[in-house]
């Protein structure tokens, strides 16, 4: 946190992740826009999050898994399995198998030249709890159970810009938005013949999303009076939960082949939408002659509003299909293709797009104690590519991890990294959209032990 | 849109990024190409190259065996309370410490007990833990069967058929695998093995058996055993004879037996071929009737 005071001024306190002094017009024109735009310009808008209803692989789930691209529905034969394809856990044998993940996943979006010359950027990082699975055999099957984080979001962006003219301004922009996605859930899976099996997993789905967003707008004439002040804060809450069933099948075709395939869907049981604003105006955004395009409140204007719903948002049926084909214990290669059906989202107000990814990934051993993985995997936008409230950015990802196994145990360190570019609208949809480039990393440690 | 000279295009950053991504995918399967295959001939190819490798048995393996063959051992005289005879315990003891010394697992110490059972069976739990039933005791002439059936069960302990076939081994004290214990939430994995192995090890003795080439090689080593300690080879393969006629005549008897075991008449006809390889088939040595009888009968 960086801290100033300015002098000649009013000694005004500035509490800051980012200091920006940044020259005057179009700055201050700009700087409204965005401050209106991500706030939301009505109540029936939401906030605008970073993070990431836009995508379906922002995280990648698992220990071998995650080492290989995410393509796995065609060998599932560990607890990650229980996620990509439950019907591939006949294939961890007769052991008891146990399995964590933890990663450190950051994302960062930067907005091209929204700021004048200058870009806006927004950032994500957190410790997440990725993955725990746990896998046994039974008299009929396989049982397993799992906990499942498929995308988790903590962003703290704390700037204030400063415009160096008279009257001399300071906007301070304060974002917390805080996202998370999981799903818990017992899974089982039977040996159909010695060739298919079958399996399903019951997830309990729940998504919790807060985005609060405070805009302060400092004016100052240098004359000696109080400063104009201007506040407007905006809370956007949406929590869900329901049932997301997995259902899976593995056709081990040769020794060396197998096809995989697992579908999808939720079905929202409960949804609680809040969203409030409070503004304070004064005459600090809002000139005498009424031309600005923007501002955060009216001069003398004080709102208080509060509204609530529990409307249920549809979710998309997820297709994945798999093969992998199994050269020795020593070398495998598995490739994924899955596609995710169109819906309309009532609560963002719009329809997501149907869209599809991608994710080719292997594994091999140096020895019977190491083994390299990587892989390569496609992260596409269910926006529309005609870019007109929501971020469209096709990410394209690789992973690589080395795991080292012990007799009853293996231990894995990896990265997934993937980036993409397109565009976005944080400036008001009049204007025409801003080059968008993001990233997103991962680093991971995962465990797991067979007893 | 105008571009500054030197700043890069985020399509194309993103484009070169992804084929240098797939340049290492490649490169990533070229060593899987050029990988020896060898070590993995025999294994499915999509079993995992750790899980092949053979790992030497501790000192710490052995002591779980004995600790997993003792629970084993208290269950199963839960079930089946030892014959009140001391002679008859002590007789059997004898007999069975000295084929097990002829056996090469020196490192156990090893007991042997008659349950008070009719059924006709014999058990053997990991670690040097053997048991006979006095419906077992009952169908033996001599003492050559007696031995036979004894070498039987301690072949199963000395070729670590249960030990194998449920991987008993202790938990791993490595630094690694603390670490993964810790990190996995599995620090109560011990226990948990342990008991679930002693479960299964109760299934395996009475549901469902051993794999039928672990029961044939049983037959094969404790045949051998038995010649080696200086018994009538002929001991085992009377004995299942005798077993064959319960299985056609009398099948309760031998309910567990012919649950967890290959038929008899398979197993003798298994027997017979040994022999004759071995050329121990008219070989004489003891039957022992005499001392059998003076302490069973």
């Amino acid at each position: 946190m960086a801290s100033s005071n300015l002098p000649g001024r009013n000694a005004l306190p500035v509490m800051c992740d980012e200091c920006h002094r940044l020259s005057p017009e179009p700055l201050r024109q700009s700087l409204l826009l965005l401050a209106v735009c991500i706030t939301g310009s009505a109540m029936l808008v939401p906030a605008k999050a970073l993070g990431d209803e836009f995508h379906y692989r922002d995280i990648l789930i698992g220990d071998r898994a995650a080492g290989m691209g995410g393509a796995y529905t065609a060998v599932s034969d560990d607890t990650a399995g229980l996620y990509y394809n439950p019907a591939g856990i006949v294939h961890a044998g007769d052991r008891n198998l146990s399995g964590s993940v933890n990663a450190w996943h950051e994302t960062s979006t930067t907005y091209r030249d929204v700021l004048g010359d200058d870009d806006w950027r927004r950032d994500s990082a957190a410790l997440i709890p990725n993955f725990f699975g746990i896998v046994q055999p039974i008299e009929r099957g396989v049982v397993g159970f799992s906990f499942v984080v498929t995308d988790l979001i903590r962003e703290d962006q704390d700037q204030t810009f400063t415009v160096e003219e008279e009257p001399w301004e300071q906007f301070t922009i304060n974002l917390n938005d805080s996202q998370t996605e999981y799903k818990i859930g017992p899974s089982w899976a039977l040996e159909l013949t010695d060739d298919v099996s079958i399996g399903g997993s019951l997830y309990v789905y729940f998504r919790e999303q807060e985005v609060i967003n405070n805009q302060l707008v400092i004016e100052d004439f240098g004359n000696g009076g109080p400063p104009d002040t201007e506040w407007r804060y905006v809370q956007d809450q949406n929590d869900e939960w329901g049932l997301r069933p997995v259902l899976g099948i593995m056709w081990d075709v040769t020794d060396q082949w197998a096809i995989g395939a697992s579908i999808r869907g939720t079905q929202i049981i409960s949804a609680d939408n809040y969203n409030i604003l409070i503004c304070h105006g004064s005459s600090a955004t809002d000139p005498p002659d009424g031309t600005r395009e923007a501002f955060l409140c009216q001069e003398g204007e004080v709102r208080h509003e509060e509204s609530e719903s529990d409307t249920r948002r549809e979710h998309p049926w997820e297709t994945r299909v798999g093969v992998a084909w199994f050269h020795s214990p020593r070398w495998m290669i598995s490739a994924d293709f899955s596609y995710h059906t169109e819906h309309r989202d009532v609560v963002r107000g719009r329809t997501v797009q149907a869209t599809w990814n991608a994710a080719l990934g292997t594994e091999y051993y140096l020895n019977s104690r190491w083994a390299l993985r990587g892989g390569i995997y496609t992260n596409r936008a269910n926006t529309p590519s005609q870019v007109e409230r929501f971020d469209h950015v096709n990410y394209v990802g690789g992973s690589l991890s080395l795991a080292r196994f012990s007799r009853n145990s293996s231990i894995t360190l990896g990265v997934a990294h993937s980036q993409g570019s397109g565009q976005g609208q944080v400036l008001p949809v009049d204007r025409p959209p801003q080059d968008v480039r993001a990233s997103s990393t991962s680093i991971f440690l995962s465990s797991s032990y067979n007893f | 849109m105008t571009r500054a000279r030197g700043e890069r295009n985020p399509a194309r950053f993103a484009g070169s990024w992804a084929w240098r991504g797939l340049a290492g995918f490649l490169a990533l399967c070229l060593m899987g190409v050029l990988a020896p295959a060898a070590a993995e001939e025999e294994s499915s190819p999509r079993d995992r190259l750790h899980m092949l490798a053979e790992d030497p048995r501790t000192e710490a393996d052995l002591q779980a065996e004995i600790r997993v063959g003792r629970e084993v051992a208290a269950r199963i005289l839960a079930r089946d309370p030892l014959v009140e005879d001391p002679e008859l315990q002590r007789y059997v003891n004898l007999v069975g410490s000295a084929v097990a010394a002829h056996g090469d697992r020196s490192e156990l110490s090893w007991y042997f007990a008659v349950t008070d059972s009719d059924e006709v069976n014999a058990y053997a739990a990991p670690g040097g833990y053997v048991f006979v039933t006095r419906g077992a005791l009952k169908e033996m002439r001599d003492e050559a069967e007696l031995a036979g059936v004894l070498a039987h069960e301690i072949a199963h302990i000395t070729r670590r058929h249960i030990v194998d076939a449920l991987d008993i081994r202790a938990p791993e004290d490595s630094p690694l695998a603390g670490i993964t214990r810790f990190f996995g939430g599995a620090t109560e994995v011990a226990r948990v093995a342990f008991s679930e192995a002693v479960d299964q090890v109760m299934d395996v003795l009475f549901e469902d058996g051993l794999r039928r080439e672990d029961e044939l090689d049983a037959d094969h080593h404790g045949l051998m055993l038995a010649v080696r300690t200086g018994y009538d080879p002929a001991g085992l393969p009377r004995y299942l004879a005798r077993l064959a006629e319960f299985e056609e005549d009398d099948k309760d008897a031998v309910e567990t037996v012919a649950r967890t075991h290959p038929p008899a008449s398979e197993r003798l006809e298994a027997l017979e071929r040994l022999m004759e390889e071995q050329g121990i088939d008219g070989l004489e040595q003891p039957a022992r009737e005499e001392r059998f009888a003076r302490h069973v009968r």
